[in-house]
């Protein structure tokens, strides 16, 4: 019976002593920290590697990942100064560099660096015109950087990099923008057609012009060839009357012949006398 | 009824064993324990009792010896860590740091993904001095002069 006894209490302590040492024994992984609180308060943090805690008094609350967290900070619609709705979306680097404000601090330190760079990165591009956020994301980084600074503070943590991954127009600016460049072309097409046009009338007026002005010439220098051509006749001629009454005597008959030849007209009147005749249609001249 | 001394050695070594898989790392002193407590019944008559409490006493003095043995400040590398590997870096103070000032201390090597930091100090340290980081502070690197 004593023996009995003896036997149960030495197992009782062993029970006790196993559970006690693996209820003690922490084992942290490098790149983990835990927080372990005595009786509800902060007491301390477990380093990685083999740490002891007192089981009954001790509670591991919780355990941090001190690797560098990347952080997807998800797509949102941005209105930049000129009224332009861009997309953006960014991925943040954060490290939990003191652990125990990441834990007290905030509730949520992941999601809560996440909403402050949404709203943040929205009042830096709120302030920017649409070129320029798209061309200037250094600037973009460095002031998403120095805005979050303080309260990255506050919660232990270190941004170490913010980059922006997209950054580009919504579906309907992309749209409107499109349309602008059609419209740029279209206008120009229109123009240099326009401008075909001008050049081509003007040519054609220029072509009448030249063509006027030389008819103009010609007629002139015809008729200086008539006036030129009279006058030597006229000097040929001089003050004898017969030779020219006979070539247009000659010249008359020729054309009384050609008037009989045709079938349409058969009567004709000769008159009697002419000589006379051809010196009715001289005698003005004769005068 | 009472164990034979072989039960304890085939006992000691799958405790042994099992470490491979608990990786809790005090599986691995019981079954130890439990093969000396193998050797000594082999050597001595001991009572069912005696076996048990030789067994718990020798397990805790060596769980006990292996955490006086073992170093906790002993670490290959500081990386991941939440102080980092940045603490003790020396950097050069572009711009001077006093108590309520902040200055500007510039790295050799970029530390934290940064070349120059806005650092802090409880010292006033005038620009163009060697430092070191102390902590981390957010955005802020706490100096001290190297």
């Amino acid at each position: 019976m004593d023996m009995n006894a003896g036997f149960m209490v030495t197992l009782a302590i062993l029970v006790f002593v196993v559970v006690t040492i693996a209820k003690g024994v922490r084992i942290v992984p490098q790149g983990e920290e835990w927080i372990v609180e005595r009786l509800g308060k902060y007491h301390g943090t477990l380093k990685p590697g083999l740490n002891i805690v007192i089981p009954y008094l001790d509670k591991v609350a919780y355990q941090l990942v001190t690797k560098d967290i990347i952080l997807d900070v998800q797509e949102q619609e941005v209105i930049t100064r000129d009224n332009a709705v861009i997309l953006t979306n960014a991925i943040a680097f954060i490290k939990v560099t003191d652990p125990v404000k990441a834990v007290y601090g905030v509730t949520d330190f992941s999601e809560a660096i996440r909403n402050l760079i949404m709203t943040t990165l929205r009042s830096i591009v709120g302030e920017m015109e649409l070129d320029e956020a798209l061309s200037s994301r250094d600037k973009i980084k460095a002031r998403l950087r120095e805005s979050i600074a303080d309260e990255a503070v506050d919660w232990g943590l270190t941004v170490k990099s913010v980059e922006i991954q997209d950054i580009k127009p919504s579906q309907s600016m992309q749209k409107a923008m499109e349309m602008q460049a059609a419209a740029e072309r279209e206008r120009k097409a229109v123009v240099t057609r326009s401008e075909g046009a001008k050049q081509s009338a003007i040519l054609e007026a220029e072509a009448r012009l030249e063509s006027a002005k030389r008819d103009a010439n010609a007629q002139v220098m015809l008729a200086e060839a008539s006036a030129e051509a009279i006058r030597r006749i006229t000097a040929a001629i001089g003050e004898q009357t017969g030779p020219m009454s006979y070539m247009l005597g000659e010249k008359y008959i020729a054309a009384l012949e050609r008037m009989g030849e045709k079938d349409n007209a058969k009567v004709i009147v000769l008159p009697a006398d002419l000589q006379e005749a051809v010196r009715g249609l001289f005698g003005r001249s004769k005068g | 009824m009472n164990p034979e001394w072989w039960h304890w050695v085939v006992g000691g070594i799958a405790l042994v064993l099992a470490e491979l898989v608990i990786l809790s790392f005090f599986v691995v002193w019981f079954g130890l324990g439990a093969l000396l407590v193998g050797l000594l019944a082999l050597a001595f008559e001991l009572s069912l009792t005696a076996q048990l409490a030789t067994w718990t006493v020798a397990s805790l003095a060596m769980v006990w010896l292996w955490f006086r043995v073992f170093k906790q400040s002993f670490q290959r590398t500081r990386i991941g860590t939440a102080d980092g590997e940045v603490i003790g870096e020396i950097g050069l103070l572009v711009s001077a740091v006093a108590p309520f000032e902040r200055g500007k201390v510039r790295f050799q090597r970029p530390v934290l993904g940064a070349e120059e930091w806005v650092c802090l100090s409880d010292t006033a340290i005038a620009a163009g001095e060697r430092v070191k980081v102390i902590a981390v502070e957010g955005s802020f690197l706490k100096i001290g002069k190297a």
